[in-house]
């Protein structure tokens, strides 16, 4: 069955300033919905919008077509992963492993290079293994949608291409939201993509579109 | 049980700050003698303000990994509330302790240093 989490007739605004008008976004199940956009266009503010962290003036937020408020406060709903290292720094990989109910082994079979490295706290890893980590274990977890805000920061090409490949496997499992400045990866493992700008939400098609609304140039 | 595991993982690095403050209520206790029981309620006031300090410090210092606990199914209020009612208690067993019992000086002083030398050990193992 396949479910669906939508965002729509979202309206912020910080002072006099409007961030978010007329947004529409729809994620899917089985599917990998991107959002692109400048800096400071709203990106992840929409989606702390989504998680219900960020309160806007009018928003509609539904699960399967009901409404639903603070989706973050579900996790088996939705999971997100922010733009910044969250594992605490003292924690180590098995013990992170182990409060998500993560099997050590089927992380080390996907992502070898953390073979022997299970006893070492995140801060003694790498910024790209410590956002693998990060990312693994928001998608692998068990819920309907996750949210990825800008997944690929701190990833070497290598990097980028196992957690690409990873997420192509993984999306069979649930509907993921990913926003990144790397654009031609999100192009290249997304299903659907939207652009924001200028307070609006674009869907788009091809690469072209990016270039005629001053996204890219081609 | 494993939100209460988080619950104490969080608080064990808010631990030495919150109980040298619940220590330093139970040395006040102790020096103002037949005094003591006039001292509670100001004690529990000045044991409240700076606990809610260090916690709203914590939270500053802490929030990104908020996320992390939120990821697990533990809000931040729950966080906050649970591991201030665990601070409390500790607090009031320990004033409890000291006024039924009255805690010497010298056991006072061996539970600070063993506290200290704990958390020393472990911040040089991090």
């Amino acid at each position: 069955m396949t479910h669906t989490l939508e965002a729509d007739g979202i309206q912020l605004d910080f002072g006099l300033r409007r961030i978010l008008s007329d947004i529409y976004l729809k994620c899917e199940t089985g599917k990998i919905t991107g959002l692109l956009g400048r800096n400071g266009q709203g990106k992840s503010c929409l989606m702390n919008i989504m998680l219900g962290t960020l309160n806007a003036g009018s928003n509609s937020v539904r699960f399967d077509g009901n409404v639903i408020h603070k989706a973050g406060k579900k996790p088996d709903l939705l999971l997100y992963l922010p733009q910044f290292n969250f594992i605490p720094k003292s924690f180590t990989v098995q013990m992170v492993l182990k409060d998500f109910q993560l099997s050590l082994d089927d992380f080390i079979n996907r992502f070898p290079g953390f073979k022997d490295r299970q006893h070492e706290k995140v801060s003694h890893l790498s910024g790209g293994q410590w956002r693998t980590l990060e990312i693994y274990i928001i998608v692998k977890t068990p819920s309907l949608f996750a949210m990825l805000d800008e997944p690929f920061t701190h990833l070497n090409p290598i990097q980028i291409d196992n957690i690409k490949q990873f997420l192509l496997e993984e999306k069979a499992n649930k509907g993921l939201l990913i926003t990144d400045h790397m654009y031609n990866h999100l192009l290249e493992v997304s299903d659907n993509i939207y652009l924001l700008k200028d307070t609006k939400t674009y869907p788009i098609k091809t690469i072209f579109e990016l270039d005629e609304l001053g996204y890219v140039n081609l | 049980m494993r939100a209460l595991k988080l619950i104490i993982r969080f608080y064990f690095g808010l631990f030495l700050a919150d109980f040298l403050i619940s220590l330093s209520c139970v040395f006040l206790l102790e020096h103002s003698g037949k005094e003591a029981a006039e001292l509670i309620g100001t004690l529990f006031w000045y044991k409240l303000i700076t606990s809610v300090l260090i916690f709203y410090g914590a939270l500053f210092y802490k929030k990104n990994e908020l996320y992390y606990y939120q990821s697990l199914g533990v809000s931040q209020i729950k966080l906050l509330v649970s591991t201030l009612a665990i601070d409390v208690l500790i607090w009031l067993v320990l004033i409890i302790i000291q006024m039924s019992a009255g805690i010497p000086g010298y056991i006072l002083n061996l539970i600070l240093g063993f506290v200290l030398l704990l958390h020393l050990y472990l911040y040089a193992k991090k």
